[in-house]
């Protein structure tokens, strides 16, 4: 177990092809220690949180920053972009928890049963992230978007 | 990173292996591939899921999305994965209730979709 946190900070372009390295980072960062299918939860839950932030940001030169702390038996994830923030359409959840996070409010804990439509074919990424975090809060403004992300051991 | 994708045939079933990791960078490749195989009249499609390492939301809606194309035209897709941590993707999003999943191809071109 690790007795001092390690902190990784990343800046990486706002390309979809850095993701599976991102991916890569975490999975190094708690290997010897975790057990398996909690890092596979880790992984998936930065790996949306960072693919929003790539697509949120269409224009080249954009960056992604990603700030990680691992502790020994938790780790948080930062995950910021600089776009037009989030979409509340693109939500899943109710429209009062959508309009929490555009404007910059903790969003109130995932309400039961939100996700996506059964037909739907996206919109299940902050879903996903809510259902494998122990805690996640997302932090919208029209300067880009903050996702932090606290997952348990 | 590079995406497996590899057809069979299983008689009156197209079975798509996947291998390596589904994300929203490798995703439209999948996508093609299963678009491709509904635009040839496959519409009875077995997707092997059990050489993947990684999927995410954007590979589930694809999924998603080729289900609701094959059923449309009387078809079926049905999903090969015994990984607990591919199975949990799929768990936590509730679409074990929208897909079929099973052990093993033989088990899943078993089934009568009828």
């Amino acid at each position: 177990v690790t007795a001092v946190a390690e902190v990784v900070e990343l800046r990486i372009p706002a390309r979809l092809e850095y993701l599976s390295t991102v991916r890569r980072l975490v999975e190094a960062a708690l290997a010897p220690d975790w057990p398996v299918e909690r890092i596979a939860d880790v992984v998936l839950a930065v790996s949306e949180a960072v693919a929003n932030a790539v697509e949120a940001q269409p224009d080249a030169g954009a960056e992604v920053e990603v700030r990680c702390r691992f502790g020994g038996a938790e780790i948080e994830v930062e995950v910021e972009d600089h776009g037009p923030g989030l979409d509340p359409h693109a939500v899943p959840g109710p429209v009062t928890a959508a309009v929490a996070i555009t404007t910059g409010a903790t969003p109130p804990p995932a309400p039961a049963g939100a996700p996506a439509p059964a037909a739907a074919e996206r919109g299940r990424g902050l879903a996903l992230m809510r259902s494998l975090a122990d805690d996640l809060t997302v932090q919208g403004s029209n300067g880009g978007t903050r996702v932090r992300l606290l997952l348990r051991r | 990173m590079e995406l497996g994708l590899e057809v069979t045939e299983r008689g009156s079933w197209a079975v798509l292996a996947v291998a390596g990791e589904v994300d929203v960078a490798t995703v439209p490749r999948l996508r093609e591939q299963l678009h491709s195989l509904v635009a040839q009249g496959r519409h009875h499609i077995v997707v092997d899921l059990e050489g993947v390492d990684f999927l995410d939301s954007t590979g589930l809606g694809v999924l998603v999305g080729a289900l609701k194309r094959v059923r449309t035209n009387g078809g079926e897709l049905a999903l090969v994965c015994t990984q607990s941590r591919i199975r949990k993707v799929f768990e936590v999003t509730g679409l074990t209730k929208v897909f079929s999943l099973y052990d093993s191809v033989d088990e899943a071109v078993a089934v009568d979709h009828a």
